[in-house]
């Protein structure tokens, strides 16, 4: 099912079921199948350096995004963003997010103070990690 | 419920509240009747601070807080991969760290299969050049 333009109504046109289901129905169907398949939530997790993580995620599918996010607490008042990870060598590089059909998979670096979250306002070693994945 | 997530040596890797752990390379999954919160309470470190000047004075003080039915008389920390033993009061106690020249310590649980060195179990204090 796609989406199909409706076309203008006018007031006091008919708008029978069949008018209705396609304008309306289908549209929706078609906008949930596309956009709405489903999200992945892991909650806050504590992660160390140098650990391959693997969740699974329950979408039935490979996802399209994943957004991995860093707190100092489980149960936080703000969060960052993981956009970079050191290793050893300090070698900063973006944080392994590798999923497949049935789980995310997250490699953390093995530096000993940068290697889960490395930004400019955010280092650490260790912390917690939440995965949002949406298929 | 918590979900633990063990290396093959017994390490403990992580911890959350959800049973979705796909456990791989001999890793393995424990569960456990408490909350992150409270798991995070067990073995907890922090510091008055993180950056201090490598002086030879200036300090950081980390206090390590061990909470359990019976709480240890110590516990040992590692500092930069060296064993440090902590004698505890109540389920607390601390260590000053200094430093002469600059760097980093990481301050851990020497027994990571007993402590979670994960999530709040993991300290880091940076020692700058002094001006």
């Amino acid at each position: 099912m796609a989406w199909t333009d409706p076309p203008a109504r006018q007031t006091g046109d008919l708008v029978t079921a069949e008018i209705w289901n396609a304008d309306v129905v289908d549209n929706l169907l078609a906008l949930r199948a596309e956009n709405f398949r489903g999200v992945y939530d892991s909650g806050w997790f504590a992660v160390t350096l140098n650990t391959l993580y693997q969740k699974a995620h329950g979408l039935g599918g490979l996802p399209r995004l994943v957004v991995l996010l860093w707190a100092a607490s489980p149960t936080p008042s703000d969060w960052h963003v993981v956009t970079s990870i050191l290793h050893e060598g300090g070698v900063a590089r973006g944080p392994a997010i590798y999923p497949t059909a049935s789980a995310v998979r997250i490699h953390t670096g093995d530096h000993a103070t940068h290697g889960t979250i490395c930004t400019a306002v955010a280092e650490s070693g260790a912390g917690y990690y939440r995965v949002v994945a949406w298929r | 419920m918590i979900y633990l997530l063990r290396g093959t040596d017994g390490t403990i890797l992580g911890a959350g509240e959800r049973d979705d752990w796909v456990p791989v390379d001999g890793q393995t999954v424990e569960a456990l009747d408490t909350t992150l919160a409270a798991y995070a309470r067990r073995f907890h470190l922090s510091a008055d601070r993180t950056r201090i000047a490598a002086d030879g004075a200036d300090a950081a003080l980390v206090t390590v807080r061990v909470e359990a039915s019976l709480p240890p008389a110590e516990v040992v920390l590692k500092v930069n991969g060296t064993p440090q033993p902590v004698v505890l009061a109540g389920g607390a106690g601390s260590l000053l760290l200094q430093a002469e020249t600059p760097g980093v310590f990481v301050v851990e649980p020497a027994d990571p299969a007993r402590y979670c060195r994960a999530g709040e179990g993991t300290l880091v204090i940076t020692a700058e050049e002094a001006v």
